[in-house]
């Protein structure tokens, strides 16, 4: 069949053109759910120090970790950079991640931040705040009729609420979160306060709800912090001015904090690489950078993050280790969906 | 290019024509039993013409010869070579048995010349353009060598499809209503030069075609087909003269049907009794008269009721006395009476038929 | 029982016949069901305890959603598309020269793009509701205002984007099919819109269901536009189930149940075409005479016309534009390598999945009954979700690969690793899977205008079946395979899902761009991949639109 061949033929030749960059001897391969232009200094440094390549395919969390599923033990993948602690532990969980021994990771990472069987560190820290609309809401009404996340329940925020969907991680670790601190009967009693509250269904990204609580569609919206951050340094800063943020504490759970982080890949071709990298990011001159490319909390005790940042309050994060939210999500994923919580 | 015989084949049956015994074909889709039980042979420098009402299975009988119709019985012999059978089907690019189509089916992208040479692989490229044109000259159309088909009249086309057909050399030519859709002098003419060419050739033609005048006029042997069968094959003479059935009657032209009662082997007619050999007593039948044989001169007293001219020929409607049936008369147009005149009418024995009810 | 017996000869018979291109063209199919068939499969996976609970929940919503919106869909497009193809066939109005080509430019916009941009404008805090508010002084409550992120705003965004596909067949069908019995009930003293209503429609209507099942299969694989406006459908509750909780078992379920529907609906959209088609193919096509409109009816022809082509292109892409223009943001120094690597991936692409399709095609033509199973099941892979089919190309690969590598140890004593995966070829592969569909649709269309006797006439002349298709196919099939093409070479720009999970690493296209800086926000930084996907697109499809639409016709001189 000589058409057939033609076509095999024009297959390698086009594929061979389009991976032009040869595989380097020595090169680190990162599965990475942080896109590809944010990482890029990082991966830089990382080349200038050690003269390793970084190598990158950046899609989903969960893509990634099905797409190591089907590669299986051959499978070039290294190192899974992945954000939400819940995404870790299902890539752990679903045999994709290995253990690590790493003095340096135990002494730089608390222990809240990492995998209890060291297949995962967290690298960044980012809080699940709530950012009010100023001219509708104030501080002390905010603090005394909200106080903790618990508060979004109340009767007083109806019609107020703004959040994304809950096919989002972040909203299914938030109510994982709620239900290792108040229980799984009083947790989806919450979700169905807060479902009850929403001003609009929920649609659009967690810069949507920034928004929407500016433009006067709701008057709170829960968000994860480094968006606003984002926006107070875009040219939309202006059009939200009229907005602040506030880290929900009550009596029994501080402000809900998840991580980003990485893994040894369980059949990485490089794992001294893969681990020189990950500590790599774990290390004091990378840690700032890494926080400040998306406005993010440092997970080194001794690095303080910066930009729009470090002018917030500081807060006290909730003290459940982030590896609950991974072994409590399929309940929480349950109660989202019986509250209607799109 | 005669070297192609296969290997089955016997001394002396090299040029035995096409033979085809018991052949049955079903419809793809549904099934449906479309010929049936096919016996027809065919010799080399001989046009046999098919002739049928439209669904007889006169097209699908060329295809399966053709091979692009998949056959469900019986078997297509060629000069001794086997092209079907219950086990082998030799595939239409190997059968060396060419077609012309109804629409003529020419590549509309490219010329006449270059259409007749599309089968003439294996040759330098001169070598076919000299065939290409030679086959051209023999259809005497060597003047469109270089037209494209759409620049053809419907004549031209067909022309250009058998010089097409031919160029191969086949064994068999397979032409599927070629003159349908042109009229009727250009029919004709036509038919009369692909006929010649086709004998010249000294190729087993096989023709489907509606005109009867025309299958009278130039085939060698007519197959009279219907509901997909074979009903009658052999002369135009012999079909004209003694048809196997009412049917076989009444497609070489036109007929006058009248019922009857078959009394002592025969039947009585207002011309007089016309013999019915074979039939018992009281049992009804069917008298068919060509209406060429109601002879205009002496006999029964009839009433003109119309006349027709034809041109040549004319059809007088005509009544016999007591009777309230009309029938017709084809005579020559200037021996044709006039509309309401009272004449003599006689049958020509030869050329009426009696065959049972529903036969 | 004879009857039974004969056919089982034939059957017999037929297959000792058969030849290489009939094998090749089912075995061919069969590879591109390969990830299909691995994703079904999906379903002997444990299930555990999410399907049960899907069911209680979510399944109701995901059912009344998919199915309202595709036939919402289908209603919009069939709307927007056929009353544009009556006035660009029927009339003659200012402008018509323009739109005829215009209208067929909503196909370069992503879905995902347009329902963005509309999201963005039209949300409570967007531009248009906020300048409402400040000019009246509304607050939220004093108004209403239609809800752009719900069912029927991704019901408008998608009948605005895809309505081309049933523009483009109509249009044609309008223009040549049925231009006798047209004129015939012209002179029969019939208005416009009677002869519209009872004779255009029914005779385009073969056009319209098929432009409509392109559409609605479109519909159903999109993932983009419906998790912006957050609407659960069954393509992102597999999304959901299979990314989100890793449930393969789950997910696995929905797909096939989503499978199903697209088979049906191929199917339906097959026996339809079938049973609405009133004449002959060999019919002479000629074009018509065309109504000459004035004053107010000229007018609302061409706001007519210029309508979709606004909303459906000219203003998301002038909104892209402004937001890039807006943050004077630098270009990014990537752009023109990930711009010549989209270009030569669309291009490989495009030639593969043509020339797959035309081999299936071409076996269907040789061997219906054996190719026609596998052929229509491969075509499915259009209305499987991008992320679907990308799981189901990196299993099958993965297997082969697991099979080549297992083999090579077991005699070489050395593994092979990955031969596929993570290669191009996994990529071109998932596109050839999923839009296999669009252009086979174009080639067997194109291949309907060849009568059989030409086959037949170049079988009895000894040529087959390469000469066939060489010889006289190709040359009669270059409108199809133009089309087919044009078509694929978009698709394949547009796509997203699955080049983001199969890619290579170190491997960008202009989708993938556009996506990530979207993703993040950055929206002046995604404007400038997602005009240049827009851009690239519009060649072909202006070309398509020039093939499709040929000027032929004498405008009449009275109305």
């Amino acid at each position: 069949m000589r058409l057939l061949t033609l076509l095999l033929a024009l297959a390698i030749t086009s594929s061979s053109i389009l991976a032009a960059t040869p595989a380097a001897t020595e090169s680190v391969n990162l599965y990475s759910a942080r896109k590809e232009a944010l990482l890029r200094p990082l991966l830089d440094a990382f080349t200038e120090k050690t003269g390793t390549e970084v190598r990158i395919v950046a899609a989903f969390g969960g893509q990634l970790i099905q797409r190591m599923i089907a590669e299986g033990e051959n499978s070039p993948a290294d190192v899974l950079l992945t954000v939400d602690a819940g995404n870790l532990w299902r890539a752990a969980d679903a045999g994709v991640l290995r253990p690590v021994d790493s003095e340096y990771l135990h002494s730089v990472i608390p222990s809240d931040y990492r995998d209890p069987d060291n297949r995962w560190f967290g690298l960044s820290l980012r809080a699940r705040a709530v950012v009010y609309a100023t001219d509708r809401v104030s501080l002390d009404s905010i603090a005394a009729d909200l106080g903790g996340y618990i508060g979004l329940a109340a009767p007083v925020w109806e019609g107020r609420v703004a959040v994304r969907s809950s096919g989002n991680i972040y909203n299914q670790s938030l109510i994982a979160a709620v239900i290792a601190n108040f229980g799984p009967e009083r947790a989806e009693q919450w979700a169905r306060g807060v479902v009850g509250n929403f001003a609009r269904p929920p649609s659009g990204g967690d810069r949507d709800q920034i928004r929407a609580v500016a433009a006067g569609e709701a008057d709170v919206a829960i968000v994860n912090s480094y968006y606003y951050a984002l926006m107070l340094g875009s040219e939309e800063s202006a059009s939200i001015s009229n907005t602040a943020i506030y880290f929900p504490t009550d009596d029994q759970m501080g402000t809900h904090v998840n991580v980003s982080g990485a893994g040894v890949a369980q059949h990485a071709p490089h794992p001294e690489l893969a681990l020189a990298f990950i500590e790599f990011l774990a290390s004091p001159e990378s840690q700032s950078l890494y926080a400040l490319i998306n406005n993010e909390y440092p997970v080194h005790p001794d690095v303080h993050p910066g930009g729009e940042v470090a002018k917030w309050k500081k807060f006290t994060p909730d003290d459940v280790p982030v590896v609950e939210f991974g072994k409590l999500n399929a309940d929480a994923v349950r109660i989202a969906d019986r509250a209607g919580w799109k | 290019m005669f070297d192609s015989a296969g290997p089955g084949m016997m001394a002396g049956e090299s040029r035995r024509g096409l033979e085809v015994r018991g052949l049955s074909v079903r419809s793809q889709a549904s099934g449906k039993q479309l010929i049936a039980d096919i016996f027809l042979d065919a010799k080399h420098g001989e046009v046999l013409w098919i002739v049928g009402p439209s669904g007889a299975g006169k097209t699908t009988l060329l295809r399966a010869i053709a091979g692009i119709e998949h056959i469900h019985g019986g078997s297509i012999v060629v000069d001794g070579r086997v092209l079907a059978n219950r086990s082998i089907e030799v595939p239409p690019e190997q059968r060396r048995v060419g077609m012309v189509f109804q629409n003529a089916a020419l590549f509309p992208h490219l010329s006449a010349a270059d259409n007749v040479a599309f089968g003439l692989n294996g040759r330098a490229r001169p070598a076919r353009a000299t065939r290409a044109q030679e086959m051209l000259e023999r259809v005497e159309l060597a003047d469109v060598a270089e037209r494209l088909p759409h620049t053809l009249s419907g004549g031209e086309a067909q022309r250009v499809a058998l010089a097409r057909a031919l160029a191969t050399d086949p064994d068999v030519m397979l032409l599927d209503e070629p003159f349908s859709g042109l009229d009727p002098q250009l029919r004709t003419d036509l038919a009369a030069a692909v006929c010649r060419v086709l004998r010249d050739s000294g190729i087993v033609a096989v023709l489907v075609g509606h005109n009867p005048e025309d299958a009278m006029r130039f085939a060698d042997r007519i197959s009279v087909m219907h509901d997909g069968r074979v009903l009658q094959l052999g002369t135009p003479e012999e079909i004209y003269s003694h048809p196997n059935d009412a049917f076989c009657a009444g497609i070489l032209g036109h007929v006058n049907r009248i019922p009857v009662k078959v009394q002592g082997g025969q039947v009585a007619t207002p011309f007089g009794p016309v013999r019915a050999p074979g039939f018992s007593d009281g049992s009804a039948a069917e008298l068919l008269v060509r209406e060429e044989g109601l002879l205009l001169g002496d006999g029964t007293p009839v009433t003109v009721r119309s006349v027709r001219s034809l041109g040549a020929l004319a059809v007088v409607a005509i009544q016999p006395r007591d009777d309230s049936r009309i029938l017709h008369a084809r005579v020559p147009a200037d021996s044709a009476p006039a509309e309401g005149a009272e004449i003599l009418v006689r049958l020509d024995p030869a050329r009426a038929f009696v065959f049972p009810v529903g036969g | 029982m004879g009857a039974a017996l004969a056919r089982l000869n034939s059957a017999r018979r037929r297959i000792r016949t058969l030849n290489s291109w009939t094998w090749t063209a089912s075995v061919t199919s069969l590879l591109l069901i390969g990830p299909l068939l691995v994703v079904v499969f999906g379903l002997s996976a444990p299930a555990n305890d999410l399907w049960p609970h899907l069911v209680d929940t979510v399944l109701a919503g995901y059912i009344v959603n998919t199915v309202g919106i595709a036939l919402g869909v289908a209603l919009g497009t069939a709307i927007l598309g056929v009353s544009t193809a009556w006035l660009i066939a029927m009339c003659d109005f200012p402008g018509r020269a323009f739109f005829s080509w215009a209208l067929v430019l909503p196909l370069a916009l992503p879905g995902y793009i347009a329902a963005f941009v509309y999201g963005d404008l039209l949300e409570f805090a967007g531009p248009i509701q906020s300048a409402l508010r400040d000019y009246f002084g509304w607050v939220k409550g004093d108004y209403w205002f239609p809800a752009v992120r719900s069912p029927l705003g991704a019901v408008v965004v998608l009948s605005l984007v895809l309505y081309p596909y049933v523009y483009l067949l109509v249009q044609t069908a309008f223009a040549t099919q049925s231009a006798t019995l047209i004129e015939t009930g012209r002179l029969l003293g019939r208005g416009p819109l009677r002869i519209f209503r009872t004779l255009a429609v029914p005779l385009a209507r073969p056009a319209l269901v098929a432009g409509c099942a392109l559409a609605v299969m479109e519909t159903l694989n999109d993932i983009g536009v419906m998790e912006l406006f957050g609407i659960g459908t069954f393509t992102t509750g597999i999304y959901r189930a299979w990314f989100g909780f890793g449930d393969i078992g789950a997910a696995a379920r929905l797909a096939t149940v989503l499978l199903l529907v697209v088979l049906a609906v191929l199917w339906a959209e097959r026996r339809l075409r079938k049973s609405l088609r009133y004449h002959p193919e060999n019919d002479r096509s000629r074009p018509v005479i065309r109504y000459v409109l004035r004053g107010r009816h000229a007018a609302f022809a061409t706001l007519g016309c210029g309508l979709p082509v606004l909303l459906g292109f000219a203003l998301p892409a002038a909104v892209l534009a402004w937001w890039h223009v807006r943050a004077g943001a630098p270009i990014d120094p990537a752009f023109p390598a990930i711009m010549l690597n989209t270009l030569v991936l669309a291009f490989t692409a495009t030639a593969l999945t043509v020339a797959i399709a035309w081999l299936v095609v071409f076996g269907l033509r040789l061997d219906p009954a054996i190719v026609r199973p596998f052929a229509r099941t491969a075509g499915a892979g259009y209305a499987v979700p991008g992320v679907v089919v990308a799981v189901g190309v990196l299993g099958s690969c993965s297997l082969f690969d697991h099979a080549v590598d297992d083999v090579s140890r077991m005699i070489f004593g050395a593994g092979t690793g990955l031969l596929l995966s993570g290669t191009v070829t996994v990529l071109l592969f998932a596109y050839a899977v999923r839009f296999l569909a669009v252009s086979m649709n174009a080639l067997e269309s194109s291949y309907h205008r060849i009568p059989g006797t030409l086959d037949a006439a170049a079988r009895t002349l000894g040529v087959f079946p390469r000469g066939m298709l060489v010889r006289v196919h190709v040359p009669l099939l270059r409108g199809g395979i133009a089309t087919a093409a044009a078509l694929v070479f978009v698709e394949v720009m547009k796509e997203l899902p699955a080049t983001l999970i199969l890619r290579p690493f170190d491997f960008n296209t202009l989708a993938v761009r556009a996506f990530e800086m979207a993703h993040e926000e950055r929206m002046a930084d995604a404007a400038l991949p997602a005009i240049a996907i827009v851009a690239v697109g519009l060649v072909p499809l202006i070309v398509l639109s020039r093939r499709f639409l040929q000027p032929s016709v004498i405008a009449e001189t009275s109305s």
